[in-house]
């Protein structure tokens, strides 16, 4: 695998987190479940890059950790987005349009 | 910012790990409990719904190890564990630690020692401001033998002329008997001229220094004081200004004190008095009269010592037209004038020695270092195996070599710390022998930027010895010492190479060092059974100063000789008389001497001969032979037909033919002089120095009430019991003369040696350690060559081979490695040993005795280092070593 495949794969993980969390706070497990529906079970998000990427999220500051109570009653850590990742996803998500469009474009040129 | 941003939240996490771990686990089990229960619920059974969670999330611990990434700071981890790991290694090879932390703390600690001094003297500027800017004028006469001091009209001329000059300043040395009668103590004082002060930008602590009306003859005394003589005598009192100081009995008013931090040029200095020039001093006829002791200048701002050379030359060119002995002085001893640094001019005599022995510690740090390169070396080889495994687990070149680099300087730091405290601790015990050469305050003492330099040079030393280990580790070749079942690893050809090309190293570093102490050691023993002239055993000598005011010449004649007689009755003492000048007291410089109804030739005229007048039976009392006529008697004083003595080495000089007595001389160069005739010719004295041999002889006559009188008396046992007498005599010669610098002759002939004693003893320490050094290095790597070589040389003797064949292959090997080294030696010592010129006496620096007895003493270290693992390779049991190793 090359370096920018894993870039590209990485950082479009992040932006689906951040996406996935701009309607309330969630844990974990309901994130992955989350993720899965959104892509409409097309792709499976690897739950071993799961924690890893939310823990990435923390360190810049994109998301918070709180511990809190799950629906049914269990102790679990719920992510929410700050300020600067609301910010940050506006500009992943415009990056993306462009990224796409472009793609789009030079496939149906061709 | 972000980068920041995240540093700190993995430092924090950094110091809450246990947190960290403890919350990652509860939210991955919350994960798989979900995904369990929600498997459970799509119809699995639990054992399958929750391994089928588990390998969803791709492996707990896989999870959890790719969330340490994220969240931690690898690096300052690592960093940690390899720091512990090292320790714990250093600490589990306590026999290497120690060897390499010894190594390391001694060389460090050599060159931390010597290196405060030769900061303190040679590197940091003098204690003045602009220091840089003051240089000293002198003039010389090198064909005569004498260097420096000034006399009284160049002075003037000099400072008046040379536009190069902003500022001039002269100075003499001057005696006085301070204080009242009852109280008096001889002190050494400065007359200096009006700018003295100003020139050295050093302002009185207390009241003013002089102005130059007080300089000229006739005006009141004035004084200015140390601080510590403003604490001793007048105990500190700040109103002591306009308090009356007595100086040889005349009164001085105080006008200043100056701040214990100003001395110039030495320490001795406590009172300062202005420099009051005679009519007679500044005419012509004194112009090679060097009465003062030096002057001072300041340059203009942008002039350089260059123009100011030119300048002075020039201004010389035109004096020498009006000088009534420019023939004589500039044909006869090669007279010029001399400008040169302050700084330099002053530490001239003690640099030469402080270079030598900042040049021995140096060669001792590269021997060490070379020893510690291999050392560490060896040492790698040995855990080859450990670093193999580290890396097939996945370790990375970078992570062995940071380990590697981490350990050396650990070792590096350790024996630096160690070294600085040790190297501070010596200079504290060897300070006193530099104490009282040292031309200024220039108080060696621990120096935060010497400390500062050395721990930073163990620090770099460290990293460049690390490179060599790091290098060979990482060059390795993984498989081999991995498979390799029964080795402990394997080097590569280069890397062996580079190992016996530092035991070569080592061995010239060594020889070099050897060759040097050896050459000084020589000189040495040459100098101590060079015969003085005199018999120094069984001699007491002291010293009493006559005040010039309180006695008339009449009065201090009778005074002594009183003295001279009293003394001579004293039981024991066989024989005992009055000099102005003894042996190794100080430089009685000289005087040209004229002779009745001869024309000297003018490199006769123009050398110094010391003139010494002499009371008693001094030549009995020092030992002196008594060659030809008879000796000075007290029938001689006051007589009017004036008698002298003059030693051998003056009579052969002037009447080769030895027709020496009768002769009729004067060291007067007046116009009407009164001459001496010759009487006697007694032995020649060497007079300050063993080593010297130039002197040009000297004239002994009559005792005639000098101011100094030396009393040197030759006892039938114990010297030393005498000194109460001797001092009791004095007082009752009179209460307020006071004998002092009461020593043994020996002493003070063997206190002239003392700078050759301490670099003989340094360089004999050093050179000891670089023996010591080198023969560990050659063992370290023979003994690991033998190891290396087992299962050959057990293939070997299985085949047949003699153990006496294989010890003699062992000690070829290190024969070999000597034979490179000891040439290099030879030709490392041949060109350094030039440089050490003026420290040898009776060799030369290509001496082969010196040569062959180092060459065998490192041959002899060096097989004693061969033999026990050539042993130890004879020995193997070609059976054992085939099988198993």
């Amino acid at each position: 695998m090359t370096k920018e495949k894993a870039e590209l794969l990485q950082g479009t993980l992040d932006m689906l987190i951040l996406n996935a969390l701009i309607l309330e706070p969630m844990h974990g497990f309901g994130l992955a479940i989350r993720l899965r529906q959104m892509s409409r079970e097309v792709f499976q998000v690897e739950m071993g890059s799961l924690y890893p990427a939310l823990c990435r999220l923390e360190g810049r500051g994109w998301i918070e950790a709180k511990w809190g109570t799950s629906e049914n009653n269990r102790k679990a850590r719920f992510y929410s987005l700050t300020a600067s990742g609301r910010e940050q996803l506006g500009v992943e998500s415009a990056r993306w349009q462009v990224l796409s469009s472009t793609i789009n474009a030079m496939l149906r040129a061709t | 910012m972000s980068v920041l941003r995240r540093f700190a939240f993995r430092l924090s996490a950094f110091f809450r790990r246990e947190q960290i771990e403890d919350d990652l686990s509860e939210e991955l089990r919350l994960h798989v409990e979900l995904q369990t229960e929600s498997n459970i619920q799509a119809g699995m059974k639990h054992e399958e719904a929750r391994r089928q969670a588990l390998m969803d999330l791709g492996g707990l611990d896989q999870v959890k190890e790719r969330y340490r990434d994220e969240r931690r700071l690898r690096w300052l981890e690592d960093a940690g564990s390899d720091l512990r790991h090292s320790l714990r290694g250093l600490m589990r090879e306590r026999a290497f630690t120690a060897t390499v932390l010894t190594i390391f703390a001694l060389c460090v600690a050599a060159n931390v020692a010597i290196f405060s001094v030769v900061n303190a003297i040679l590197l940091k500027p003098l204690p003045f401001p602009g220091a840089k800017g003051i240089y000293t004028v002198y003039d010389s006469y090198p064909k005569a033998g004498f260097d420096g001091g000034i006399s009284v009209p160049h002075y003037l001329e000099r400072s008046r002329e040379v536009s190069a000059f902003a500022e001039s300043a002269a100075y003499r040395t001057v005696w006085f008997a301070a204080g009242k009668r009852g109280t008096i103590q001889g002190i050494e004082a400065m007359a200096t001229s009006a700018g003295f002060f100003n020139l050295f930008r050093s302002e009185p602590a207390l009241g003013r220094t002089f102005t130059e009306t007080e300089t000229v003859a006739g005006s009141p005394h004035v004084v200015v004081i140390s601080d510590s003589l403003w604490r001793t005598r007048f105990l500190g009192d700040p109103a002591v200004l306009g308090k009356v100081l007595i100086l040889d009995d005349n009164p001085y008013t105080v006008i200043g004190v100056m701040p214990a931090s100003f001395h110039f040029p030495t320490v001795h200095p406590v009172a300062w008095v202005p420099l009051v020039f005679t009519k007679p001093e500044q005419t012509d006829l004194y112009r090679h009269a060097a009465s003062l002791a030096g002057m001072a200048v300041r340059l203009r701002p942008g002039v350089t010592a260059a123009q100011a050379r030119l300048q002075l030359d020039g201004l010389n060119e035109r004096t020498l037209k009006q000088d009534p002995y420019a023939k004589l002085v500039v044909e006869g001893a090669g007279y010029h004038p001399v400008i040169d640094g302050l700084h330099p001019t002053m530490v001239a005599r003690i640099r030469p020695v402080l270079i030598l022995l900042q040049s021995g510690a140096f060669f001792l740090l590269l021997i060490g270092a070379v020893n510690l390169a291999n050392l560490l070396m060896v040492r790698a080889v040995g855990r080859a195996r450990e670093y193999s495994v580290r890396r097939a687990l996945g370790a990375g070149s970078g992570r062995l070599g940071r380990s590697i680099v981490l350990e050396t300087l650990l070792l590096a730091i350790a024996g630096g710390v160690v070294g600085v405290a040790l190297g501070l601790t010596a200079l504290r015990f060897s300070f006193h022998f530099f104490s009282d050469r040292l031309p200024f305050e220039m108080s060696v003492q621990p120096d935060g930027r010497v400390c500062a330099v050395s721990l930073a040079g163990a620090i770099l030393s460290g990293l460049a010895l690390s490179a060599p280990v790091a290098w060979q580790t990482l060059k390795e070749n993984l498989s081999i010492s991995l498979s390799s079942e029964s080795r402990t690893g394997t080097i590569t050809r280069s890397v062996q190479t580079v190992r016996q090309a530092l035991i070569v190293a080592q061995i010239t570093l060594a020889f070099i060092l050897l060759s040097g102490t050896g050459l000084l050691s020589l000189s040495l023993y040459k100098l101590l059974s060079v015969n003085p002239g005199f018999r120094p055993e069984h001699v007491l000598t002291g010293m009493v100063d006559l005040p010039v005011s309180r006695y008339p010449d009449a009065k201090r004649l009778a005074l002594a000789l009183q003295i001279s007689e009293r003394i001579q009755t004293l039981p024991a003492v066989s024989c005992a008389g009055i000099s102005t000048n003894l042996p190794f007291t100080w430089n009685a410089g000289g005087a040209a001497i004229s002779f009745k109804n001869r024309k000297p030739k003018p490199e006769e005229a123009a050398e110094p001969h010391p003139v010494i007048s002499v009371a008693g039976n001094v030549f009995g009392a020092l030992g002196v032979p008594l060659i030809q006529g008879r000796l000075l008697g007290d029938s001689d004083v006051g007589v009017p037909q004036k008698v002298c003595v003059v030693d051998t080495k003056f009579a052969q000089r002037f009447w080769p033919k030895g027709d020496a007595l009768g002769a009729e001389i004067t060291p007067d160069s007046g116009p009407n002089p009164e001459y001496y005739k010759i009487v006697g010719v007694v032995g020649a004295v060497r007079q300050t120095d063993l080593a010297d041999d130039k002197e040009f002889g000297t004239m002994y006559v009559p005792y005639a009430g000098e101011k100094n009188v030396m009393i040197a008396l030759r006892t039938l046992d114990d010297p030393v019991s005498l000194g109460v007498a001797l001092a009791k005599i004095v007082k009752e010669a009179d209460p307020d003369l006071e004998l002092h610098d009461v020593s043994l002759m020996e002493n003070r002939v063997g206190k002239s040696l003392s700078g050759r004693w301490v670099a003989v003893s340094l360089g004999g320490v050093f050179a000891g350690l670089a023996l010591i050094l080198a023969s560990i290095g050659i063992y370290g790597v023979l003994a690991y060559t033998v190891t290396q070589r087992r299962r050959e040389i057990g293939v070997r003797m299985a085949l047949g081979a003699q153990p006496h064949q294989i010890l003699r292959m062992i000690l070829s090997f290190g024969a070999r490695l000597l034979a490179i080294g000891l040439p290099l030696g030879v030709l490392g010592t041949l060109f350094l040993g030039k440089s050490m010129g003026s420290f040898l006496y009776g060799v030369r620096p290509s001496s082969l005795g010196v040569f062959l007895s180092v060459a065998s003493l490192l041959s002899l270290a060096a097989t004693a280092a061969c033999v026990i693992p050539a042993k130890r390779a004879a020995k193997v049991s070609p059976s054992e070593a085939l099988r198993a190793i």
